[in-house]
């Protein structure tokens, strides 16, 4: 961005102005309730800190402490990943089944897509309600399961409609032309060229379910996942406790994605390196 | 002169199409059609867009299946085999090389998906990826690669499947008009060297004239004449290939007389014209309305001697066109219809043609060649 003297416009400045202070705006809560988690023994919720120190973060892990933070954290950990997987293979299977339209594929894709416009309180007071009539216990791996999918699966069936949609449907004739058998199209042709799509739609399934809250409140069941357990505590904990707890959600979320990434990273460098080793 | 002169000495790679048609729903691509395709020869299906021949390609090629008929390839029915099994291999129209794959792995993929292990099927694959001079690009990418380079990837490709036919579509429509020369005798090269029978789809009818040794040329699902280069240029059946093929000019007329074996057609405007009879085409007689066609480029200027010759045929220039081996002088004759020919720059050596000039033009009437009806 230049004028014609070379110099920038004001505008630029301006801008700049306002993207930094939009940053801080986003990441500032999040860094102070960060810092504030290494609060000393005695410091309270908020400024001054009286000193550095881990304590809090062993309050959360210690026996005597109120709420069961490791056993939400492992609950949703599974939850996350189950959502994730089933997530991802309905998303390809439904990009597998519109590649050619059907009769009621508009009526399908509208049903599935509407559930984003639901607010998920009413959806989980649904599932809930219906549980409870049917005479299901609410648990956080059946009926919570249920609601969480109707929250990814939109996401992840978009996603894999855009990604399908620049798929060359020429190819899956010349891989038939080759020879190659529908499971052989689908692994050698459509998995491979589909995959970062696949890693998109497994990031999203696994991060919508970890931090879901309204539709997992009323359809957990009697044990939390780590969101409603957090819920439960700060109506009760008045201690930069607390701020441990943030902070740790947000390390595992941002290690789930460094993870996921490095695994990408590492397998597209594998496919390289598997092709000049054939010379 | 020899009818085919690249023919199998076996029939491995003859195909037969025998009452084959294709209708989708209502619509008929594909009408009830009969047609002999030699083991070995160089086939080109030729028509506008919409006439069917890239259906007849795909049924040929086993991505459609055929309405009705029996289509053989080899003396065995093929129809309700897969690609793979009755033998035929496609180059498509856009390529569709794998963009995750090298071209290595590309042309090895036919091999992989019979199970081929690793090192032998990467092995036979560089020895196609060197004979079509593709070395030592082997280990690149496809989006890499030019158009002309990415359709020998596809060739190759294809024809490690050891196919007894190959099936082209529109291969040349995507390159430019250098490269598209170029690839044309590489096709025949190719062709030559492997001595299968290739199916060539085109619209364009200099490439189908210039690569075939049969052209098939198709109309509203139907083959209208199929035959030589050569013939089908010379010979058109109808206006509709005259037309289609180029380098012809139509007249319309009414028979006034017969004379020998020719026709005497009187031109609406009154020049009287001597047309040879076609055996083929029965409905030759006095009052009847024909039409016949001269190619372009037999005909000439009149030079003032033969002016006399009652049988010139008079044109109001619109437009005249250099290029380079012939002048093409475009215009209408006095009947109205269209007219065009090629002339010799050398025939107008101090004379240039004006537009609007009204100009004779005569030529040895043996070269009318009277048409059928359009069906």
């Amino acid at each position: 961005m230049a004028t014609l003297n070379g110099r920038r416009p004001w505008t630029f400045y301006a801008l700049s102005l306002f993207f930094v202070l939009y940053v801080i705006f986003i990441y500032g809560p999040m860094f102070i309730v960060f810092l504030l988690s290494f609060q000393g023994q005695t410091g309270g919720l908020t400024f001054p800190m009286q000193s550095m120190s881990l304590h809090w973060y062993r309050e959360l892990f210690s026996n005597a402490s109120a709420g069961d933070i490791p056993g939400a954290i492992k609950r949703s950990l599974l939850l996350a990943s189950v959502v994730m997987v089933v997530t991802l293979v309905i998303s390809v299977l439904a990009g597998l089944a519109f590649r050619k339209p059907f009769r009621g594929s508009t009526t399908i894709f509208f049903i599935t897509t509407a559930s984003l416009i639901v607010p998920g309180i009413l959806v989980g007071l649904g599932i809930g309600q219906l549980a409870f009539l049917v005479g299901v216990r609410a648990h956080w791996l059946t009926t919570g399961l249920g609601a969480q999918l109707t929250w990814t699966l939109p996401f992840g069936m978009l996603i894999i409609f855009a990604v399908f949609g620049r798929f060359d449907g020429i190819l899956e004739e010349v891989a038939s032309d080759l020879g190659a058998t529908p499971w052989q199209r689908f692994t050698n042709v459509i998995v491979p060229i589909l995959f970062p799509g696949m890693i998109a739609v497994a990031l999203f399934g696994f991060t919508l379910s970890y931090d879901e809250f309204a539709r997992s409140l009323l359809t957990a069941g009697a044990d939390n996942t780590l969101p409603l357990e957090i819920w439960a505590l700060m109506t009760n904990v008045t201690t930069p406790k607390l701020y441990a707890i943030g902070t740790l959600t947000t390390v595992t979320s941002l290690l789930v994605i460094i993870i996921s990434m490095a695994t990408i990273f590492l397998l597209l460098r594998k496919r390289n390196a598997g092709t000049k080793s054939s010379e | 002169m020899e009818i085919l002169n690249t023919t199998k000495a076996d029939d491995s790679g003859e195909i037969r199409f025998e009452q084959v048609s294709k209708t989708f729903g209502d619509v008929v691509a594909v009408e009830p059609m009969d047609l002999v395709i030699p083991s070995g020869c160089y086939c080109c299906l030729l028509g506008p867009s919409g006439c069917g021949k890239s259906t007849l390609l795909r049924m040929l090629a086993g991505h459609e299946f055929a309405t009705t008929g029996e289509i053989k390839i080899g003396g065995s029915v093929v129809n309700n085999l897969s690609p793979q099994m009755r033998g035929t291999a496609m180059m498509f129209q856009s390529y569709g090389l794998f963009p995750h794959l090298t071209v290595r792995q590309n042309v090895a993929f036919s091999e992989k998906m019979q199970g081929v292990p690793k090192a032998e099927r990467l092995a036979n694959a560089g020895e196609m990826v060197d004979r079509v001079h593709l070395t030592e690009f082997a280990d690149r990418y496809p989006k890499e690669l030019s158009g002309g380079q990415q359709q020998r990837v596809a060739l190759a490709r294809a024809l490690i499947t050891q196919p007894k036919v190959l099936l082209l579509d529109e291969p040349l429509s995507a390159l430019d008009e250098h490269l598209r020369l170029k690839m044309r005798s590489e096709l025949r090269e190719i062709h030559r060297e492997f001595g299968i029978t290739f199916v060539h789809v085109t619209h364009t009818q200099l490439e189908a004239l210039g690569v075939a040794d049969l052209v098939v040329v198709m109309d509203h699902g139907r083959i209208v004449q199929s035959g030589m280069p050569s013939e089908l240029y010379s010979r058109p059946k109808n206006a509709y290939v005259a037309e289609f093929v180029g380098g012809h000019v139509l007249f319309h007329g009414q028979v006034t007389a017969e004379e020998g074996s020719n026709l005497i057609v009187k031109l609406p405007s009154g020049e009287e014209l001597l047309v040879p009879k076609n055996n083929n085409y029965s409905a030759q007689k006095a009052s009847d309305h024909v039409s016949f066609s001269v190619r372009r480029d037999r005909i000439s200027l009149a030079s003032d001697e033969s002016i006399a010759d009652k049988r010139t045929v008079k044109v109001k220039v619109e437009m005249t066109e250099y290029q380079g081996i012939y002048v093409k002088v475009q215009g209408y004759t006095l009947s109205g219809s269209e007219f065009a020919a090629y002339i010799n720059d050398y025939d107008l050596p101090e004379r240039t043609i004006k537009v609007g000039e009204i100009i004779p033009f005569v030529w040895d009437q043996t070269a009318n060649h009277l048409l059928e009806p359009n069906s």
